[in-house]
């Protein structure tokens, strides 16, 4: 318990922090206010319980039982639910599950998931205009050096079935299918044929 | 013959008459008032936040609800609670100690918390409050200062809602003997030095000490909310059973 109400203080605080310098956070905030809501990811000990109120989200234990709409998922799935048609999508394949209301659900997560902060802003009301835009000046060199996934996964790709010949091109999979269903209709062919 | 148990009680490890604990233990408290909030986070390294976390947990509020905050001292959890419950909802901070309301009334308008809460100066034995009033109540280490604890459980059943939930944060019997003598040696050793260095009141953390080993223990109070007429009446040790958290409902 002690662990668990540590780190949901500070997830309190961190999370707070962030929405206080969100301008929008209270336009966010508005539809789900006074409601609670529980992400139970998979790959977390406990669930995380969310309240809402007018200007702040109060992290609550696994011991509330006030609560208005639950999500079970994993974190790759947890983006989906920005998208309705893919949220619908993983329902029916079993990786999402959802009590309550959907559309609080939406709201709950792009409360969080919605977060745009003026770093520059943030970090000058905090250390002053200098350090401030230095530091913004960093964190968006940073986010620039970020790998993009979809360019990883096209460079694996190529390297796989162009370079290494490991796997099949798109064009060489195309043919094999056209082979293969010729050969399939030869088969049935004489098998018509012989009996 | 007169029955003298009827007549006296603790204060401390002290027997005193019942009509002198009050004003006893209201000295005590208008001696640290000014500065509770700093010792409470001294004394217990900050876990008292987590504790009163978890009371919070446990209480199931939600907004619009009626919540009475006894011996609520300077308003750590009405503050939680007051969020919670939202303008449609509201918050009684009520405490017996005229000064310990004072320090919370202020620290809670200083952070904005106005409107949803109400502040009664109120004795927990005999609440100034209507039958079915509140929806969940919460006395967080202060029903060990309450003069007649049995009248009090009572008094908090009478205005609970049924349905309504009653939590008792207080401390209580650590589950080891060895923490069991590590916490008695910080207790009367440290502890009343501590309140002398910080508080330069030495004897109010000596009754403190005092006052937490005469509190009963978890059974004990357990079976007293039973008595009372609580149901589904269950605790949660905490931090090795230093502190203890009962919940019971009124159906």
């Amino acid at each position: 318990m002690p662990a668990q109400a540590l780190l949901n203080s500070i997830a309190e605080r961190v999370l707070n922090t962030a929405l206080a310098a969100d301008p929008d956070s209270a336009g966010r905030l508005k539809p789900v206010r006074g409601k609670a809501f529980r992400l139970q990811l998979a790959e977390l000990p406990w669930p995380l319980t969310l309240t809402f109120c007018e200007d702040r989200v109060l992290f609550m234990g696994s011991d509330y039982d006030a609560i208005d709409g639950e999500v079970q998922t994993s974190f790759p799935v947890l983006r989906t639910l920005t998208d309705a048609s893919k949220v619908t999508a993983a329902l029916q394949n079993g990786t999402l599950s959802l009590q309550g209301d959907p559309i609080f659900a939406q709201h709950a997560s792009q409360v969080i998931l919605g977060l745009n902060i003026d770093w520059e802003e943030a970090f000058a009301e905090r250390l002053g205009d200098v350090p401030g835009f230095w530091l913004a000046q960093g964190m968006a060199k940073l986010t620039s050096l970020k790998p993009d996934p979809s360019q990883w996964q096209q460079w694996l790709g190529e390297t796989l079935s162009e370079e290494k010949k490991i796997t099949l091109g798109q064009v060489e999979y195309a043919i094999f299918c056209d082979d293969l269903t010729a050969l399939e209709q030869r088969i049935r062919n004489l098998e018509a044929g012989g009996s | 013959m007169k029955d003298n148990s009827q007549e006296t009680t603790h204060f401390g490890y002290k027997t005193v008459d019942k009509a002198q604990k009050k004003s006893l233990v209201a000295g005590v408290f208008d001696s640290v008032a000014a500065k509770y909030d700093v010792m409470n986070d001294v004394m217990s390294f900050g876990i008292h936040r987590l504790w009163k976390r978890q009371t919070l947990d446990a209480s199931g509020v939600r907004k619009g609800q009626r919540i009475l905050d006894l011996a609520g001292g300077t308003g750590d959890l009405t503050a939680k609670f007051s969020r919670i419950v939202g303008p449609q909802g509201q918050v009684v901070l009520a405490d017996i100690n005229d000064s310990m309301l004072k320090v919370g009334r202020d620290k809670l308008r200083d952070m904005g918390i106005v409107g949803n809460v109400e502040y009664v100066q109120a004795n927990a034995e005999e609440l100034p409050f209507p039958d079915d009033h509140f929806d969940a109540i919460t006395i967080a280490f202060g029903l060990r200062n309450v003069t007649d604890k049995d009248k009090a459980l009572r008094s908090m059943l009478r205005v609970l809602k049924p349905g309504g939930r009653l939590l008792v944060l207080e401390f209580s019997k650590p589950e080891h003997d060895v923490l069991n003598s590590l916490y008695d040696f910080y207790s009367f050793n440290v502890l009343p030095q501590m309140g002398g260095l910080i508080a330069n009141d030495k004897e109010s953390y000596q009754y403190l000490a005092e006052s937490i080993r005469m509190h009963p223990d978890q059974e004990t109070l357990k079976q007293m909310m039973e008595d009372a007429g609580f149901e589904q009446v269950t605790y949660q040790n905490m931090t090795g059973g230093i502190v203890a958290l009962h919940r019971g409902f009124k159906f």
